[in-house]
């Protein structure tokens, strides 16, 4: 029983390390790096930006943030073509996969350092970087308790000379989106402590791994130690290190006496994403990888053969294609819009076919209007089986997971992780019964 | 047949056809003009707003061409949609849009109906957050005034 999964994003690693776990001999072929490495820190299931796209993010009536299983509901009962909707019946199926595939990531990520924290029943309110607000599901690497809307008061911690944390201009965005968004808005302080030149660097990414080290921790420490309370949440910028960081945020909490958390930052400052993305990578470290191009991928009567740059050739009964779209390099836009291993057709959420069009022509006119570029993918069974442009199999050893698939727009809805998660979790399941079956089905 | 309906679908997705009719137009109009013997008159500039901004025409500009270029080297990634908290945006409005309304040929500014920049709390998140490098909110904020009313 032997597969082999093209990506090492979130989907990608999923299926990996699910077919591993299923007694599966996997070969992984890992490129660079894909959407997943961009993560801000949150893991989003369905969650929706306040004022961007349709989603709603908090219930009319009632004013307060919608939880991720109410979102879960509202998106496949409205969006037909979202692979939730190719994947589940209903919402309690979601929850139950999805839940099944959090708890697993969970244990793979505990190895690395990674803590997961979150459910899908309650919805959390957090900062990004700038202090604007974030709707999110789950948190990687953080305490759940960085939710502005549960405490009293958000101490800001400066940071000088760390570009883009500007604690006054994040207090003060904060009160205003707070106020707009009609939800209650906690007392917001800046605090200035003497910060040791051992932290200091422009850039969060060059903080975070000297707070690996233990000088780093207890110079942190010693600015922390007393300084929160029970309903005080201080707010650093995402420097919290790189390998250890669930250990090192259990050790801050206890010390300050209170919630301590990162604000969200996304690229240039994705912390998280590159914590993420190296804890994914320890936790398949195992499996047998291989770091290079795919050059081309042939079907034969027992399975695929794939050739990668330098010379190598791999054999596998099935194949899972988890190469994600224009930031992981599975969707090619170049000239024309393609998938370029296989050649597969592309769909938009409106069901039109997108491959073969010049990408500089695809906008559709209007400011608004959904682009097709949003949402192309390959199209896919319940299986995770590729379709033909016919709506046919295109081979029953073949599966996709992750951004690739299409008929959603992972930024819009704030999906991508969850599909990620769910298609992932699935294909593997799927490919795995197809390997269970042998030869002659 | 097929392969003239292509050719116009095609170019109403790009908005070719509609700067065609009005190249044709703003031609004939300027002929019509100049035998009627009207002689311009005040700033060029002005007087080019006056006559074809109704249609919906901008006299191009380098900061403007500029912006476009850097907006074609969007990938699509939807960082800047994530990271976007518009505050009471209605109609939503997606930072990605202008990124791509900008990058390709839409010259019907005037009829996006909405004011971009009017949703848009300020904060320059989707700037910062750009892997390519755009100037997202100068594109939002350049819409918001070229697009408002």
């Amino acid at each position: 029983m032997s597969a082999i999964v093209i990506g090492n994003g979130l989907a990608g690693s999923v299926a990996a390390l699910a077919l591993a776990e299923r007694g599966v001999d996997v070969t992984q072929v890992v490129g660079g790096y894909g959407a997943t490495a961009l993560c801000g820190g949150s893991l989003d299931v369905a969650a929706a930006s306040p004022g961007v796209g349709w989603l709603p993010w908090r219930d009319p009536l009632q004013g307060r943030p919608l939880k991720p299983v109410e979102r879960l509901h509202l998106l496949l009962a409205e969006a037909p073509t979202h692979p939730y909707a190719v994947l589940f019946d209903d919402a309690a199926q979601a929850v139950q996969d999805l839940s099944a595939a959090i708890e697993a990531l969970r244990g793979w990520l505990a190895g690395p350092g990674l803590e997961i924290a979150g459910d899908l029943e309650h919805a959390r309110v957090l900062p990004n970087l700038p202090g604007t607000v974030r709707v999110a599901d789950f948190v990687v690497s953080g305490p759940a308790e960085a939710d502005v809307t549960a405490v009293s008061e958000v101490v800001w911690i400066d940071v000088p000379g760390l570009e883009a944390w500007d604690p006054a201009f994040s207090a003060r965005t904060l009160a205003h989106e707070l106020e707009a968004l009609g939800l209650p808005v906690p007392a917001l302080r800046v605090e200035r402590p003497d910060w040791p030149a051992l932290l200091t660097a422009p850039s969060a990414g060059r903080i975070a791994p000297r707070l690996d080290r233990p000088e780093g921790r207890a110079a942190l420490a010693a600015i922390l130690a007393g300084r929160g309370a029970k309903d005080r949440l201080l707010l650093l910028p995402p420097i919290l290190g790189v390998d250890r960081t669930a250990s090192l945020v259990r050790e801050l909490v206890e010390l300050a006496g209170g919630p301590v958390a990162e604000a969200l930052g996304h690229a240039p400052h994705a912390t998280a994403g590159y914590r993420f993305q190296r804890a994914l990578a320890q936790a398949t470290a195992s499996l047998e990888q291989h770091e290079a191009r795919v050059e081309a991928v042939r079907e034969g009567d027992t399975g695929w053969q794939l050739r990668l740059a330098g010379g190598t050739e791999l054999e596998s009964e099935v194949l899972v294609l988890a190469t994600g779209r224009y930031v992981g390099g599975g969707l090619a836009t170049e000239e024309t819009i393609r998938e370029p291993l296989l050649g597969l057709p592309l769909f938009d959420e409106d069901g039109r076919r997108v491959d073969g069009i010049p990408a500089h022509r695809s906008a559709r006119k209007g400011y608004g209007n959904p682009q097709p570029l949003y949402s192309a993918g390959v199209r896919a069974d319940r299986e995770m089986r590729p379709l033909t442009a016919r709506g046919e199999l295109r081979s029953d050893r073949l599966f996709v997971a992750g951004d690739l698939v299409g008929g959603f727009d992972p930024a819009r809805e704030r999906t991508g992780m969850g599909v990620a998660l769910a298609t992932g979790w699935r294909a593997a399941a799927a490919a795995e019964a197809r390997l269970g079956r042998g030869a002659s089905a | 047949m097929r392969g003239y309906r292509g050719f116009f679908r095609e170019m109403g997705h790009t908005g070719t056809l509609r700067a065609m009719v009005l190249q044709v137009r703003t031609g004939a109009a300027h002929v019509l003009r100049q035998l009627a013997g009207r002689r311009p008159e005040g700033d060029p500039v002005a007087r080019f707003h006056a006559d074809y901004g109704p249609d919906g025409v901008r006299p191009p500009e380098l900061a403007a061409n500029r912006l476009a270029h850097q907006a074609e080297a969007c990938r699509v990634c939807g960082l800047c949609t994530m990271e976007c908290s518009r505050v009471g945006g209605e109609p939503t409005l997606d930072p990605r849009d202008a990124v791509v309304a900008a990058s390709r040929l839409e010259i019907d500014w005037r009829r996006l109906g909405v004011s971009p920049g009017g949703a848009c709390s300020g904060c320059d998140a989707c700037s910062r957050v750009c892997p390519a490098g755009i100037p997202i909110h100068e594109i939002q904020d350049r819409l918001g005034r070229i697009g408002g009313p």
